[in-house]
């Protein structure tokens, strides 16, 4: 499945989840399921400034690949930070450079974030974009 | 005008749904909320008055004067300040504490002065007294907080000679105590100190500026029924031919050529450009409404639903209510057991139950006491004990949902 397919399939399935209660529930077994970064991988450089909580974005490659760990003091925006590691974890860094994430705008889950934190997961959104943009032109030059 | 107990009903917004559910707005500690004639009084005013102020000799200009100089009046009266000139209208509580920065302390701190503030401060009585130090190479002390109040031994040995200016809130934004300020003043004082008191958390209890004997009191009209963007600074008699423009523009001068330009007195001199005078109305008519309510029972009715949300906060298991026993004026922030505060806020939410989470601008205290995010609840005058009810079945909710993950 692309990343298209299995994004529209994750909107579909999480906007049929009428009730909010269900909603939470499913991005927080998401959150629980997310790869951790490892400590020493949490610093300045990797956090995402903006949440209100201490979140952090990992992202490596083996050269090919991309590789996202996520992590958050908050379950909620673990969860958020969890839909990205579902959909792009192990795809090749040239189908994340072209992929077009709308998830959150098509979701509830726009309404659950500030506008605060929703430019937050924008940046996210963008930083994963320019990582393998540039990770990308790496391996083409 | 209502009494204390139907006050909700003044206030259009709380009839409000949120996500179906009735709204209970516990964050007044942020905004309050206005009632219907203050927006009445703006409504009005922009109706039948509108006109800029201070420079106009037609009717409406003339009016629209009028209207925001009774304001000024009505706003003197309630924080019995002796004269008219003496109240400053600003946007908040941040412009009127650097206002004071800016306007009068610049001109009197030299290196080696000491400027103190409490370790409770919001960020907007911190950052600017901090920042004014480093320019002007002046000791910035931070009085750190001991058992849930400003630690006065501390204050007293490091008060001193070169101790010029102390900056204080009368109330903590994040656990509700209210500080010590009147012995502070006074020490200050003896110290030949100038004092500064943040308001915004104490206002709508009423503060006595006189009687206090502060020098500069700083407030926000929207933590007392007023519209946003409107605030107050009060300037000590003593003080008034000291205070200096640090904005310029139109309406603080009064003769303008190209070799100089003489300012305008007092209050005018710090009001440069078009205030926000709708807004400076508005307050003024809030002042007159919870003059109305009445102050002893606003006080009286937020200290009794304070205090039964903190014994019910305080007796639900795996949450911990901060700043120890003390009394808590209108603001109980708690942490809880594996819950992140911002999870927690999102949660109530849902319930229809504002609160807010995080550091509450205050990251000094929040971090002293350990944490770096905390769950605030700040109720008013029109909030009820029923509602006090509704947030403990939801924060029930809240506890069994998060109760069930073992990620943590």
């Amino acid at each position: 499945m692309s990343i298209e397919e299995e994004q529209a399939a994750f909107i579909n399935s999480f906007n049929e989840l009428d009730d909010w209660l269900m909603q939470y529930e499913l991005l927080l077994e998401i959150a629980g399921t997310t790869p951790a970064p490892d400590p020493s991988d949490k610093n300045e450089k990797t956090k995402i400034h903006g949440c209100q909580t201490n979140a952090w974005l990992v992202l490596k490659t083996d050269g090919e690949r991309l590789f996202i760990a996520a992590d958050s003091e908050s379950l909620i925006i673990r969860g958020i930070l969890g839909i990205f590691v579902m959909l792009l974890q192990n795809r090749t860094l040239k189908d994340v450079a072209a992929s077009d994430l709308c998830f959150i705008e098509k979701t509830a889950l726009k309404e659950q974030l500030s506008t605060d934190r929703f430019t937050a997961m924008r940046q996210v959104r963008e930083k994963i974009a320019e990582y393998c943009q540039e990770k990308t032109s790496g391996v083409l030059l | 005008m209502s009494d204390i107990c139907s006050a909700a009903l003044d206030f259009p917004i709380l009839t409000t749904k949120v996500y179906g559910k009735p709204l209970v707005y516990f964050d007044n500690a942020a905004t309050t909320q206005v009632p219907r004639i203050v927006l009445d009084t703006i409504t009005e005013h922009y109706k039948t008055q509108n006109a800029n102020v201070h420079r106009g000799t037609h009717y409406l200009s003339e009016r629209s004067t009028m209207c925001m100089e009774n304001a000024r009046k009505t706003i003197q009266k309630f924080i019995n300040a002796e004269s008219a000139e003496q109240i400053v209208f600003t946007s908040g509580t941040t412009d009127s504490l650097n206002t004071v920065a800016r306007s009068y302390l610049q001109y009197h701190l030299e290196a080696g002065d000491q400027v103190m503030v409490s370790e409770f401060e919001h960020h907007s009585n911190f950052v600017v007294w901090q920042q004014l130090c480093m320019e002007k190479r002046a000791d910035f002390i931070v009085i750190p907080e001991k058992n849930g109040t400003l630690d006065m031994e501390y204050f007293l040995s490091a008060l001193g000679r070169r101790t010029k200016f102390v900056s204080m809130a009368l109330v903590s934004n994040v656990t509700g105590v209210r500080l010590p300020v009147e012995p502070v003043i006074r020490y200050a004082h003896e110290a030949g100190a100038v004092v500064c008191v943040d308001g915004a958390q104490g206002i709508r209890h009423g503060i006595d500026a006189a009687g206090m004997g502060c020098d500069f009191l700083c407030f926000s009209g929207h933590k007392m029924m007023g519209s946003a963007g409107t605030g107050v600074l009060y300037t000590a008699g003593h003080l008034l031919d000291q205070m200096r423009p640090a904005v310029f523009g139109g309406g603080m001068v009064d003769i303008v050529t190209r070799a100089q330009t003489t300012f305008a007195k007092m209050p005018y001199r710090l009001e440069a450009g078009t205030p926000n005078y709708p807004g400076i109305i508005g307050l003024g008519a809030a002042a007159e409404y919870l003059t109305g309510l009445g102050i002893t029972e606003i006080a009286k009715q937020e200290k009794r639903i304070t205090e039964e949300l903190g014994h019910m906060l305080d007796s639900m298991e795996g949450i911990t209510v901060l700043g120890g026993n003390k009394e808590k004026h209108s603001v109980v922030s708690v942490v809880i057991d594996n819950v992140h505060p911002y999870d927690a806020a999102c949660l109530l939410d849902k319930y229809g139950i504002a609160v807010r989470s995080g550091s509450h601008c205050a990251q000094p205290i929040v971090r002293k006491m350990g944490y770096e995010s905390v769950l605030r609840f700040s109720p008013a005058f029109y909030n009820s004990l029923a509602e006090v009810g509704t947030i403990r079945e939801a924060l029930s909710g809240v506890l069994s949902f998060f109760g069930r993950r073992s990620i943590w």
